[in-house]
């Protein structure tokens, strides 16, 4: 048995003992790690979230993710203050349905300067859809930032592609192709425009047809 | 003086970096010489088999086994599992080495949640976990463990349904999933990985 | 170029040693980028290696009638993006520690503009597609015909953005004049 089988095998075997417990209980909460000021003041927008129905989990989270990665008070506040409004942009865009990893996704993308509000509107769930934008979101947020695919390129296919009802394994294989290819010398446009083609049942790919020329395009 | 002001290209400075910056780069000869073992350890190319297309094939449903050693391809660290005769789908051994940086595999332990493993591939490092939403960003909660103490970090972690991120640490230092979307800006001068588990799901 | 194609050619025929060659002919242009790019050996190392891997794996998809020097390129260009989006914070770190590198009164950087550590430097302070473009255009002096097939950004796009890195770069200056 060469090495890397004997390795597989042995990871395969260690995975019946070896699972950890994401939850800590009896930890205090890491809030309380930040000044009392900023702490409160987190709180409250805390409370806002829930007030207007957006969820909490996300806001709580990036302020645990900022004092891990040692920012501080005001930092951290600064930056959970933004995603709140992200999160209410996105929920206004995407409407009551979407759920909260497609709020995360559209709060980060609009964030970065992704995607436009009137752009994530498209992603609305809906009776045709799959039942939820967060993975699409995704995907087009990576290849756009990431991966030099043209905003202008991307979004319309990747829009086309949410309201015709692909689904979360399509968009995968979709990113996971188009990376490939531009890893392998293909210009990120042409790349995302080739594999839209491939996509089993779906290669329409009209919407990809012009190159970039938004002088604004990731300025 | 104002010709620099209204066309800063022609400014003396910015001249000055241009072909300084044009000036080469010392080699390494090592690092050349890595490059070229590296090459002789790949199977030869011949036109036409599209060797790497059964890798990104979204049909494509691995072995829990065959995913943990698999990943998209994506090149992070560079590393080699100098892996040989690995089967295919069809049981034929496909004979290609990976480069693999990071892997995961899904296993459905119930409709709620997803068991989710995390691999990376770091053989210099001394301590790898990864953080993230699930586990409230505390860098001691989830350590990766490696196996005969070569070979990749691993860890498996049962996830709820739902959008995660989160981050590998080595040694102190922030580092992504090679093999996974990026989440745009953090707001705190990282870019995290994103992971979607969907209920029920297996890869 | 005839003796790209032809060593492609070999490659696929079997001659490994065709592709030491073709290695060798980019090897100093791509080492000078990815340098310049990503601002440190290491990374530069990275990036360089998953390139020419990954050229040769990819090989027979290349093209004949594409330049290879443009296609090894976009992969280099792209495996250098791929190796900066992944060590973002670096990036961040480096400029707070700079500004209080530059404020410390007993340091002088050596401002001549000849040392490689003076340019790395002020190359990493630009946002990774200003000093893509500006790296394309004035390092390895690309037409912006070129630098758009490679990148699949538009001319004015890319015009645009060497323009604000030269924008920066100068700004730069005159911080450093200032002090």
């Amino acid at each position: 048995m060469n090495r890397t089988v004997r390795t597989a095998v042995a990871i395969a075997a260690s995975l019946g003992c070896g699972m950890l417990h994401a939850q800590q209980p009896g930890q205090p909460d890491p809030l309380f790690k930040l000044d009392a000021q900023s702490r409160v003041q987190i709180e409250a927008i805390l409370d806002s979230a829930r007030h207007d129905s957006l969820p909490g989990r996300p806001l709580r989270s990036k302020a645990y993710e900022g004092i891990v990665k040692q920012a501080n008070g005001q930092q951290v506040l600064r930056e959970v203050r933004k995603l709140f409004g992200d999160l209410k942009q996105a929920r206004a865009a995407l409407g009551p349905a979407a759920d909260s990893g497609a709020l995360e996704a559209g709060a980060d993308a609009l964030y970065a300067g992704v995607i436009k509000p009137e752009d994530l509107v498209k992603f609305k769930p809906g009776p045709k859809t799959a039942a939820s934008p967060a993975s699409a979101l995704t995907y087009l947020s990576d290849l756009i930032q990431y991966r030099g695919v043209a905003r202008e390129d991307a979004t319309p296919a990747f829009s086309k592609l949410w309201q015709d009802g692909a689904d979360d394994a399509e968009f995968k294989g979709l990113w996971q192709s188009v990376d490939q290819d531009i890893l392998s010398g293909v210009s990120p446009s042409t790349a995302l425009q080739d594999q839209v083609r491939k996509i089993p049942g779906r290669g329409r790919g009209g919407d990809t047809s012009s190159p970039s020329t938004d002088p604004h395009a990731h300025g | 003086m104002i010709d620099t002001e209204l066309n800063p290209e022609h400014d003396p400075f910015v001249e000055r970096i241009a072909e300084a910056a044009r000036r080469p780069v010392a080699i390494d000869p090592e690092a050349k010489a890595r490059i070229f073992a590296a090459i002789r350890a790949e199977p030869a190319p011949v036109r036409g088999r599209g060797a790497w297309r059964w890798l990104s094939n979204p049909r494509f449903v691995l072995s829990p086994i065959g995913s943990l050693v698999l990943a998209a391809g994506l090149v992070g660290i560079g590393v080699f599992l100098g892996a040989r005769n690995r089967t295919g789908r069809d049981g034929q051994p496909t004979g290609q080495p990976q480069t693999v940086a990071a892997a995961k595999a899904q296993l459905p332990v119930s409709d709620a949640s997803v068991k989710q493993v995390f691999v990376f591939v770091a053989p210099q490092a001394k301590r790898v976990s990864v953080v993230g939403d699930f586990n409230q960003w505390d860098q001691t909660a989830t350590p990766l463990v490696r196996v005969n103490g070569t070979g990749p970090w691993t860890v498996a972690l049962p996830l709820d349904a739902g959008r995660h991120v989160y981050s590998f640490v080595v040694d102190g230092r922030w580092m992504a999933d090679p093999s996974a979307p990026l989440a745009p800006d953090d707001g705190f001068g990282h870019a995290n990985s994103v992971l979607v588990v969907t209920a029920g799901s297996a890869l | 170029m005839n003796d790209d194609a032809a060593d492609v050619r070999r490659v696929l025929a079997g001659d490994v040693d065709a592709y030491t060659r073709l290695v060798n002919r980019y090897y100093e242009r791509c080492s000078r980028y990815a340098f310049r790019m990503l601002g440190n050996r290491d990374d530069a190392e990275d990036a360089l290696q998953a390139t020419f891997i990954r050229a040769y794996r990819a090989l027979d998809k290349y093209q004949e009638r594409d330049r290879f020097s443009a296609w090894v390129y976009r992969i280099l260009m792209n495996q250098c993006r791929s190796v900066a989006a992944r060590r973002a914070q670096r990036e961040r770190v480096f400029v707070r520690e700079e500004a209080a590198f530059l404020s410390a009164p007993d340091q002088t950087p050596n401002w001549s503009g000849d040392s490689d550590e003076f340019v790395q430097r002020v190359l990493a302070e630009l946002d990774p597609l200003l000093r893509e473009a500006f790296v394309l255009k004035y390092v390895e002096e690309m037409s912006y015909e070129e630098m758009s097939a490679l990148t699949g950004a538009g001319v004015s796009a890319l015009k645009m953005r060497v323009k604000r890195a030269c924008e920066r770069l100068r700004a730069r200056w005159e911080r450093i004049k200032d002090d």
